[in-house]
């Protein structure tokens, strides 16, 4: 059958030549269509629910609102857990869904659960769903600022208001349209707000109560229609329109009438625009500007949507205020056009010296040109199923292609026709006939068929462990694994029919068949190595033993990290200060911050979001900051080689000068990725789960004390549980009956003076904004006078007491509640993290198990759970430690089948263990920890070492067959294979030489992929050259004598 | 004999080493508790930056302050009504309402009915006529026919709530403003009323002078009333008090260490507050932006999660 479809590719080549083309036409086209970005997307599939609760103390947030929706969301389908927090005025529910989960199938439970919920939520109270994004959602920052000096119509200067309110309804409503853009969510200034700020003395003097100025605003603000008259024939819609516009027309609805007067509300009260209660700020070089973010849907191509909101800003810009401009602080293309340009200078170098070496060695331009198109060819068909089965194109997935493993098979078929019609060529003396041409191509074909498509299944099959992974592991490197084996099997496909169909086309004529002087060279020296090797064979199999057995004792010596870490370029910087600071405090902290971090000659500008934004994606308390570091482009820097980390420390040295600061160094996706998966960032995070607050946060405390005393433990820290000042108002009911007042009454005049009440909307064109009483600050600033302020006593029979203070009917006290309160799957928790110094992560864990299970005693109802980074790394050696072995298995299968006979697969199988060692050695001499990258190296490694064994005792085999003596044929047989054994093992070498030196973007988690391949494949081409044929002879000939 | 010396030498040698260890743990607990006290050091560029300011403790003079709101009130017997002791017809009215009169001015002239004599009604007070209800003709028998106010000087009654009422006393002073705060005036508390009324309030009284007629019967006022006065021997700002773990502390400073003392607070009054006990007068404490000193003390506790 092999034979029929190898003749059918010759014979009808043009047609074959066609379709290829056909195919690299569509691949060109998903190209295009290719989601690229610059990292793999980590984050688990999860829905974020936000509640906002104004005025909600966390408590009440976590009893009314965040329990009722956990209790709601338990039983989903496909579920994996749930976690909440509960802070001052904001419910946060994750759901966390099983991988492969459909996210929008996900969000359409979750609506129906929040619907069937409604009635059990109090009043006012509406969940949102968060935004379908993920961590590498936020591809666009910009700043809504002004020039300096600008002024608006009227001759004043721009305020923040005025910067927030030409955000949320010029420039939010425009962005929102771009394509693939899901939601701009907006942080800083102040958002406007009509206010009515009464004072309580002229409310006493002309006896007007609160709810009377409310009534008055409330029933004075509507627009109303009145159905239509007909008249003469003509119909007439009728309307009356009485909104309130503008603050005079507040000032002058009539509140009461007194003496035939009326009392207006500027008599009572003062209108001005307000500054809302906020929640967030963000600062750009120590100013207070407008930021917004525009996030990305989940999936979409990153670069082109990056690009679209770009370019919508710039329509946008014409149609602000004089004065006013649209600033970028953060494009993610700048990210992703630096890794795809490592990514392109690897691909095309690695490509480029795979060319060189072909002709090289070939000594044929047009046989080493057929090979050379197998790479774009078959990478353009990774792209197509790339494009298919919807895997992004980012650093991990394009960036680990090595293409001399590719053109493997394409090498095998080149070489051994060129051979083999260079030799007809010199049999017959002069240029083959076309049907010469294509027999001799097809018997060469037929006679590599075998070894080329095991070779390349091998390889594939090598890469199918990594599927196996799972988390965030699995995240990254599955898209890798799936571009190579899409890469392989299109080369495999274009090996066995379009390279023949190729070859049958293009190499007429005089064939140039010189041996090359490269080649005779290696030869020559091949030649007496290969003799010593055959004459001490058990010499040879020992010095093989004693380099494996050495390499293994230097992996005991190596250290060991989870994965590299992309280097960004920019810095996050999380700067934390205690809870409980006022979001004004915290501004004019991150204010000096800023100056210091400008202070730096690398860095280009710094932009802060404090607190929490409109749309809660990450809600932080007002005592925390996410800082960004922009920096200029390394050739600007003073020192252009000086090493990130350093920079990073001189940073943290300056900054640690400013008092009342905790600072976290990250970098921005980074930090989105570990704020979504999350859980516990630490090395180790034990979690104590129950339900008293002050339980927790005493069991906690001892728990940290315990494993501060194991001499491994370092950062050991119990997450902050309570801490926030609050001002507690509580109602003395006994006084509070004696005037005939309710605890409502004094709730409303509390909430009015320091909260606001909402009493209307005013709308300006398509604006809309609230219309608040609120006290003025004075009195909220200010407690011994918050005191005095005057609660009405409704209708009471003695018209002296119209107003009591409010110190007369409540308790005002200062005291530390609850800063946030956590649950995870349905239980309240308290976590303390902690990092391992030095001594594994593994016996660190077992430690601190012990410790804690001897020494802290729980009462009932508490238990201990164990979390934090070291379940991924045991997680994934788990998984590793079975499937490998598997693939393994599987590999050993596949050489039995091909091969019939236990020693010759015994004898290729020996390869692998070799060549981890070259791998192992190549790594320490780099100075470089094992790490899963550097696995996922030694896993491609052992699929190349075992291929060209394959090539090599295939051959050696058929020559026996053909009826030579084993030493003659072990002998011709590695002579012959020399050539195609160098080409693999230098082309598959030097394909990955630019990846292992590059210093670009993203190169850090390529090089120790890239280092164990090279030194993996110089040891297993070595051995393959010297001790596999030794091994084969001793084996073989033990066989022989015995009988 | 050699046993003996040993034995004797090993607890020799016991108690020297017990009591080594003792005084050594002891001058390490009178050690830990003088670093028991939590501070922290900023150099001076620091400060500078975040504006870190600060001052010396001195003696001063709080008052402290309370305010009540209240009404203008006409002083008892500056309101007179004047009404006919007879069944009468009005013959002549000799003012119009706003006129001034002098003590014994006649206001109106009237005619028995009964009688028929004349009689005049005189002004009791000098004072303005704020209200007449006289015409001529009318025949009037005991309705009031003018009112005659004499407001040079006024009575301004707050109402005191019982928290209010522990704390004045007759003889404090007061300043008082109108609602649109245009004018103030200072008075004297001159009477607290004995008893409550049904909402518990007691009226407190203070008497003002009027001449400029400002402060006219009826009007709503607040009166700040200083109910304390002191000679403090330690004030600070109340700008420098903090509460750290429970303490309310203030930041004093030692070159450059700044460690949080925890003190006891007396009266405050505006931005002053009284130290009782804890802080010495001289000593340098932090008044401008102390709220960064605590951030920095309690910032080991800053951490974030998710």
């Amino acid at each position: 059958m092999i034979d029929n479809l190898i003749r059918v590719v010759v014979e009808r080549r043009w047609l074959v030549l066609l379709a290829t083309l056909i195919m690299a036409g569509i691949g060109v086209y998903s190209a295009l269509r290719l989601p690229i970005d610059a990292v793999p997307d980590i984050t688990n599939v999860q829905v974020q629910i936000n509640t906002q609760a104004r005025g909600y103390s966390p408590l009440e947030t976590e009893q009314r609102i965040s329990y009722p929706i956990e209790t709601a969301m338990a039983g989903l389908p496909r579920l994996a857990y749930t976690r909440s927090l509960s802070r001052y005025g904001l419910s946060q529910v994750t759901v966390v869904f099983e991988e492969g989960t459909d996210i929008y199938w996900a969000r359409q439970q979750i609506s129906e659960r929040l619907q069937q919920l409604g009635a059990e939520l109090p009043r006012d109270i509406k969940p949102k769903m968060g935004p379908i994004a993920t961590g590498l959602g936020e591809i666009y920052n910009y700043l809504v600022t002004t020039e300096a000096g600008a002024s608006k119509a009227d001759g004043s200067p721009y305020t923040a208001e005025d910067l927030r309110t030409i955000q949320d309804w010029i420039i939010e409503p425009q962005l929102v349209t771009v394509a693939g853009v899901t939601e701009v969510n907006t942080i800083g200034g102040y958002a406007r707000q009509y206010q009515v700020l009464p004072d309580p003395a002229k409310m006493l003097a002309y006896k007007v109560t609160l709810q009377q100025l409310a009534t008055a605003l409330q029933l004075n603000n509507r627009n109303a229609g009145a159905g239509y008259i007909e008249h003469n024939g003509e119909q007439w819609l009728v309307r009356s329109a009485a909104q309130l516009k503008t603050l005079s027309d507040i000032a002058d609805v009539v509140v009461v009438k007194r003496d035939d007067t009326p009392i207006r509300v500027a008599d009572i009260a003062e209108v001005s625009y307000g500054k809302p209660l906020r929640t967030g700020a963000a600062t750009a070089d120590e100013q207070e500007v407008v930021l917004g973010t525009a996030m990305m849907l989940m999936g979409e191509n990153s670069r082109v949507v990056a690009q679209a909101v770009a370019d919508k800003l710039e329509q946008i810009q014409p149609s602000l205020p004089d004065g006013v401009r649209i600033e970028a602080v953060y494009d993610r293309t700048r990210l992703v056009d630096k890794t795809i340009a490592t990514v392109e200078k690897n691909l095309f170098e690695g490509a480029l010296l795979v060319v060189v070496v072909l002709f090289i060695l070939l000594g044929n331009l047009r046989a080493a040109l057929i090979t050379a198109c197998v790479i774009p060819l078959s990478l353009l068909f990774a792209m197509t199923g790339m494009v298919a089965n919807k895997v992004s194109g980012n650093l991990m997935s394009l960036g680990a292609i090595d293409f001399g493993l590719i053109v493997d098979g394409a090498v095998i078929v080149v070489e051994n026709s060129l051979r083999r019609l260079a030799l007809a060529q010199q049999q017959v003396g002069r240029v083959l006939t076309p049907q010469e041409r294509l027999s001799t191509i097809i018997k060469s074909t037929r006679e590599v068929f075998n070894p080329a498509v095991f070779g390349v299944l091998i390889i594939m099959v090598v890469y199918l462990p990594i599927f196996a992974l799972n988390g965030v592991e699995g995240k990254m490197f599955q898209p890798m694994a799936f571009t190579v084996v899409a890469a392989l099997l299109g080369a495999l496909l274009l090996a066995i029919i379009a390279v023949p169909a190729a070859l049958a086309v293009l190499m007429r004529g005089r064939i140039k068949h010189a041996e090359n002087p490269v080649m005779r060279q290696a030869r020559r020296g091949y030649q007496p190595l290969l003799r010593l090797a055959l004459r001490w064979p058990l010499l040879m199999v020992g010095a093989g033993a004693l380099v494996f057995a050495l390499s293994l004792w230097q992996a005991e010596q190596m250290g060991s990290e989870f994965l590299p870490q992309l280097d960004e370029g920019d810095i996050a910087m999380h700067a934390l200060r205690i809870p409980g600071t006022s979001l004004t405090q915290s501004v004019s902290m991150q204010k000096h911050l800023e100056a210091v971090v400008n202070s730096l000659p690398e860095v280009a500008h710094v932009y802060s979001k404090i607190g929490t934004p409109d749309i809660a994606t990450d809600p932080m308390p007002p005592s925390v900051a996410d800082t960004f570091i922009i920096l200029k482009p390394r050739s600007q820097w003073p020192q252009p080689d000086k090493p990130k980390a350093q920079l990073v420390q001189e940073l943290r040295s300056k900054v640690q000068d400013l008092p009342g600061n905790q600072y976290e160094f990250t970098q921005p996706i980074e930090m989105r990725f570990n704020e979504l998966i999350a859980g516990v960032r630490a090395d180790l995070g034990v979690r104590i789960y129950g339900d008293d607050l002050a339980t927790l946060k005493e069991l906690g405390e001892q728990a940290a004390q315990i494993i501060r005393q194991l001499p491994s433990a370092t950062d050991v820290r119990v997450e902050q549980m309570s801490g926030l000042p609050t001002l507690s108002v509580t109602p003395k009911r006994d006084h509070l009956a004696l005037l005939g007042l309710t605890v409502s009454d004094i709730q409303q005049s509390l909430q009015q003076a320091t909260g606001g009440i909402q009493v209307g909307l005013i709308y300006e064109g398509d604006k809309r904004f609230p219309l608040i009483i609120r006290m003025a600050d004075d009195w909220r600033g200010d407690l011994s006078r918050l005191g005095r302020l005057p609660v009405d006593v409704p209708a009471s029979a003695d018209p002296d007491l119209r107003y009591v203070p409010l110190a007369e009917v409540a308790d005002l006290t200062l005291s530390n509640g609850p800063n946030q309160i956590n649950r995870e799957s349905g239980k309240r928790n308290v976590i303390i993290s902690a990092n391992v110094g030095d001594g594994d992560l593994g016996s660190f864990v077992a430690d601190v198990q012990q410790a804690l299970r001897q020494q802290l005693t729980l009462p009932a109802g508490y238990w201990i759970g164990y979390g934090g980074s070291f379940e991924q790394l045991q997680s994934a050696t788990q998984r590793l430690s079975w499937v490998v072995p598997l693939a393994l298995l599987l590999i050993f299968a596949l050489l039995y089948s091909a091969f019939s006979s236990l020693s010759a697969t015994l004898v290729i199988f020996t390869g692998v263990p070799l060549a981890l060692s070259g791998g192992i050695f190549a790594l320490a001499l780099r100075d470089m920890p094992l790490s899963i990258s550097a696995a996922v190296g030694f896993i491609a490694l052992s699929g190349i070492a075992v291929l060209n064994g394959v090539v090599m005792l295939s051959f050696i085999r058929q020559l026996r067959e053909q009826g030579h003596n084993l030493a003659d044929a072990v002998f011709e047989g590695a002579q012959q294979r020399l050539r195609p054994v160098l080409m693999t093992a230098l082309v598959a070498s030097l394909g990955f030489v630019p990846m292992a030196f590059n210093s670009g973007t993203g190169a850090e988690v390529q090089r120790p992929l890239a280092t164990v391949v090279i030194g993996g494949i110089i040891s297993a081409t070595l051995l393959t050259l010297v001790l596999l044929p030794a091994l084969y002879y001793w084996l073989e000939r033990r066989r022989t004598t015995q009988p | 004999m050699i046993k003996l010396t040993s034995k004797a030498s090993l607890i020799v040698g016991l108690l020297v080493t017990i009591s080594a260890l003792s005084t050594n743990s002891l001058a390490a607990a009178d050690d830990s508790h003088a670093e028991a006290l939590a501070h922290t050091e900023l150099s001076q560029a620091a400060m500078t930056r975040m504006q870190i300011s600060t001052a010396k403790a001195t003696a001063g003079q709080l008052a402290l302050t309370r305010q009540l709101y209240g009404v203008v009130v006409p002083r008892q017997g500056d309101l007179v009504a004047l009404s006919s002791p007879y069944r009468a017809r009005i013959i002549k009215v000799t003012v119009q309402q706003g006129q001034h009169v002098d003590a014994g001015q006649q206001l109106a002239l009237l005619e028995n009915l009964v009688s028929g004599s004349r009689f005049q009604l005189l002004a009791p007070i000098a004072g303005e006529v704020v209200s007449r209800q006289a015409n001529v003709g009318e025949i009037v028998e005991q309705a009031v026919l003018f009112e005659v106010l004499n407001s040079q000087r006024v009575w301004v009654e707050l109402s005191a709530f019982p928290a209010d009422v522990e704390a004045l006393e007759v003889g404090q002073t007061a300043t008082l403003n109108d609602l649109h705060q245009h004018r103030q005036a200072n008075g004297t508390v001159s009477y607290i009323s004995p008893q409550m009324s049904a909402g518990h309030i007691a009226k407190a009284r203070i008497e003002l002078a009027n001449e400029s007629g400002h402060w006219r019967p009826g009007m709503h006022v607040s009166a700040n009333v200083r109910v304390a006065q002191r000679d403090a021997e330690v004030v600070v700002k109340r700008a420098a008090i903090q509460t750290l773990e429970q303490q309310t502390v203030v930041f004093v400073r030692q070159d450059q260490r700044f460690i949080a003392q925890p003190v006891t607070l007396g009266i405050q009054s505006g931005d002053w507050v009284e130290v009782t006990d804890g802080l010495a007068v001289g000593s340098e404490y932090v008044d401008g932006n102390s709220y960064l000193l605590k951030a920095d003390l309690l910032k080991q506790g800053a951490s974030h999660s998710h």
